[in-house]
């Protein structure tokens, strides 16, 4: 068990492309760090990097004390999980397991005992003198969790791991690795690009974006997954997680004292008092042209919680999804859609770009299953405006940003 | 049907004796001569075995390699653990120790299972060599094509070359074989001269280099290094005082004390003309061999070595313990090929020594005593005997293709 430092580290590939920048992270002893982003963001080359696997080409990494920066991956005493599981095929689930400690000299009735040990966890003690070949996906992957398990590293270090089970499998996976880590109290690492298992698998969260020569540095922000969603430091920290994703509109404040209002197309809400607290500066701000966020998650018919003070917006619905439990309601709103350089990425990212958007903005809400929506329908939904973000539209950071004020309950 | 009908055919004609104008059956009679041949099966050769250095060179590094397996073994608590100090002084001492076993028995059957062992072995070991080394090395395929160009070689036309290479010359003409050249002069340049300082110096460098390599093998622990470096520069050393002593290379010692120079004849000195033409047919399949191996290397996904990097294994540890396993079905195939290829070698030994100078195979023998001594029973009976050879690898490879397939 150990903390991971790492300080200003970067990397560039021998072609001169950069992968890696500025990224200075704290990973706490016993902590479990998930690192998240869209692909090609340097989440998977930074796992590499403390591995070892991936040279260093600027700034330090320490392990505990030890500065890794020239040390081999062997002598790193980390333990790797890779997402196609990396079992070695020719040998048994038991050896699979041993290899690492055999090539340490490790005497014989101690591997036994840890192999024995880390079986009974992930329960793959009958599978023991199988081959990798005749397990399934979920049984591979406990295997290649054992394997980390008995090395009894300072550190397991997981590249998405969990991606190539189904769906079910995942799920109950990723509740095992949680209840694992409460087990083992090891300092974890673990890459995805699914922001529901960095959110639920997180004490921290690492929120990375790819670099770009303009912008040098991965790390957008860290923080526990509350505070991510709650306060996102940046738009592409705020578009990226929550799902669906926060509805960004550009418009403007104005008003003063406790009298705000946002407004945007044609409507005008009037703020809670609470968001206002929560972006101190946005009074400077009066007038000028911002982006309002939303996240889906806070509308609600006005017909399940009645009408009130001015918080609420009309909208004609497009598409109606029933999950049952709740409904989502996608409908336009008449304005354009929010451009600045970090959505232009985002954009880009999913493989369109600013003009393809049209004049008006998608957005989506979640309201309750208790009210019938039809496609077609205006309804009237009521903003939870005390959630309301506002972001400055130059810059994609958010107003009066302060880290760790994010949860308001 | 193409094929049981020759091969019944000949199964006939292997029991039948055919003279001038008579043909009768005698049976086994064929066989029965076939194995009492002196130049066939020759065994007064043996106790020769026990005298010849290869085999206590052999032995010594078996025992040596043992003692250190066994040694490690203890440390873990296995019977044996052979590892890289272990595993390549058995192998070499094992491959001496039949190597020099083969050497000494004499007689077709025995030349041709030499064969057998030196080519399949020497190729085998080579192309993986050459394949693992070039794997993602800068001039990987350039390399590669040049060592694979031997492929697109006749056999026969490979041959002539080769006897253009070994050729030898009366000793005080001019040498036109490459390896006669070079020889005398080397025994020219160790006689004195600037060559002498000038391979003096490089042979030093070279020493000096391997063991200095061996002395960074030896603080960073790498034992198979260290082992690799030393037995490298054993020959160097041992050539660097040949050198500075009696002379190296191409030099006859008159009676009345005069020296000249003097050449081998490669294809003529018994028993080692034959590990001369074997070269020529390893000089063609390493390429085999490197290609096949190569591309089974590239097979073996990254991510499994990443993970045995990660599980703490150095280069070489990952190599044989991962790498060597994931293409052991590869390495079967192309042992067995080669074994049944090196089996029917024929056109190198009629090309370049038709089988003189103990020089025979089974390939030839069988075309000589069936087509320039017309005893089709007795050739029928060598092709036989080649043929049941064969088929046990061939058993061997079929059942495995049909593994593979199902």
């Amino acid at each position: 068990m150990a903390e991971i430092v790492m300080e200003n580290l970067g990397k560039i590939y021998p072609d001169g492309t950069r992968a890696v920048g500025d990224v200075d992270l704290h990973i706490n002893d016993g902590e479990f760090l998930v690192l998240v982003g869209p692909s090609g963001c340097g989440k998977s080359t930074i796992l590499r990097m403390i591995a070892g696997l991936e040279e260093i080409s600027e700034g330090e990494m320490r392990i505990g004390d030890l500065v890794v920066n020239d040390i081999p991956p062997k002598d790193r005493d980390i333990a790797m999980v890779f997402q196609n599981y990396a079992l070695y095929p020719h040998m048994s689930v038991f050896d699979n397991m041993a290899f690492g400690l055999k090539l340490r000299k490790m005497d014989k009735s101690e591997i036994e005992r840890r192999v024995a040990e880390a079986a009974e966890v992930l329960e793959i003690t009958d599978f023991l003198g199988r081959k990798p070949k005749a397990l399934s996906g979920g049984q591979r992957q406990r295997v290649a969790m054992g394997r980390a398990i008995v090395r009894e590293p300072k550190a397991f270090l997981m590249d998405e791991p969990l991606s190539n089970l189904d769906a079910k499998l995942r799920v109950q996976m990723r509740t095992e690795l949680g209840r694992l880590h409460t087990r083992l109290r090891t300092t974890t690492v673990y890459v995805t690009h699914d922001q529901v298992e960095a959110m639920t698998l997180g004490h921290r969260v690492a929120v990375l974006k790819a670099v770009t020569t303009k912008r040098p540095d991965n790390l957008q922000q860290v923080a526990p997954p509350a505070e991510l969603f709650y306060n996102p430091k940046n738009l592409f920290v705020a578009g990226f997680i929550g799902s669906p994703a926060m509805n960004m509109v550009t418009g403007h404040v104005e008003g003063s004292g406790d009298d705000v209002f946002a407004v945007f197309g044609p409507n005008r809400i009037k703020v809670d008092k609470k968001a206002l607290d929560r972006h101190p500066g946005l009074e400077n701000y009066t007038n000028r042209e911002i982006v309002i966020g939303m996240r889906p998650g806070d509308f609600e018919d006005s017909r399940v919680i009645g009408e009130d003070g001015g918080h609420s917006m009309e909208a004609r619905v497009d598409v109606v999804e029933v999950l049952g439990s709740e409904t989502f309601v996608h409908y336009q709103v008449p304005v354009p859609p929010v451009v600045t350089p970090e959505i232009e990425e985002l954009l880009a990212d999913s493989g369109g770009d600013a003009s393809s958007l049209g004049s008006e903005t998608r957005f989506a809400s979640r309201i309750s299953s208790d009210v019938v929506v039809t496609p077609g329908d205006t309804i009237k939904l009521v903003v939870e405006t005390s959630k309301m973000h506002f972001f400055d539209l130059d810059t994609g950071d958010r107003i009066g940003y302060k880290e760790g004020t994010g949860i308001i309950r | 049907m193409s094929l049981v009908i020759p091969t019944i055919r000949t199964i006939y004609l292997s029991f039948l004796h055919v003279s001038n104008r008579s043909t009768e059956l005698i049976g086994l009679e064929n066989y029965g001569d076939l194995f009492t041949d002196k130049g066939i099966v020759d065994l007064t050769g043996w106790t020769g075995i026990f005298g010849s250095k290869m085999f206590i060179f052999g032995i010594i590094l078996l025992v040596i390699g043992l003692v250190v397996a066994r040694v490690v073994g203890q440390k873990t608590g296995h019977a044996m653990s052979v590892g890289g100090g272990s595993g390549p002084a058995i192998a070499l001492g094992g491959f001496l120790l039949v190597f020099a076993i083969l050497a000494n028995l004499r007689g077709t059957i025995f030349n041709n299972i030499w064969w057998v062992f030196t080519v399949t072995l020497v190729a085998t070991a080579l192309g993986l060599a050459i394949a693992v080394l070039a794997d993602r090395a800068r001039f990987e395929s350039v390399a590669k094509s040049i060592i694979f160009l031997p492929m697109a070689i006749s056999f026969v036309g490979a041959a002539i070359i080769w006897r253009f290479m070994y050729i030898a010359r009366p000793p005080g003409d001019e040498q036109t074989g490459v390896m006669n050249a070079l020889w005398v002069w080397l025994g020219q340049a160790s006689r004195g001269g600037a060559a002498k300082i000038v391979l003096f110096v490089i042979l030093v460098l070279l020493i000096a280099g391997l063991l200095y390599m061996a002395w960074r093998a030896y603080r960073a622990n790498a034992i198979g290094l260290l082992a690799g470096s030393l037995v490298t520069a054993l020959p160097l050393i041992w050539f660097l005082w040949r050198l500075l002593g009696p002379g190296i290379g191409g030099i006859a010692v008159a009676s009345d004390g005069t020296v000249g120079p003097d050449t081998v004849l490669f294809l003529q000195q018994s028993p080692f003309n034959n590990v001369w033409l074997m070269v020529v047919l390893i000089w063609i399949q390493t390429g085999f061999a490197m290609v096949i191996f190569s591309a089974a290397i590239k097979g073996v996904p990254a991510e499994l070595l990443e993970a045995a990097t990660v599980d703490g294994a150095t280069e070489s540890q990952t190599f044989w313990r991962v790498v060597i396993p994931q293409i052991a079905t590869t390495i079967g195939v192309v042992v067995t090929t080669l074994i049944v290829l090196v089996m029917k070698v024929f056109d190198i030994v009629k090309v370049m020594t038709n089988g003189n100078f103990d020089t025979q195979v089974l390939a030839n023998e069988m075309w000589q005593k069936s087509f320039t001594e017309f005893d089709f029973g007795l050739g029928s009976a060598v092709a036989v005997v080649l043929f049941i050879s064969v088929l046990p690898v061939m058993y061997i490879n079929i059942r495995r293709m049909q593994r593979t397939a199902a």
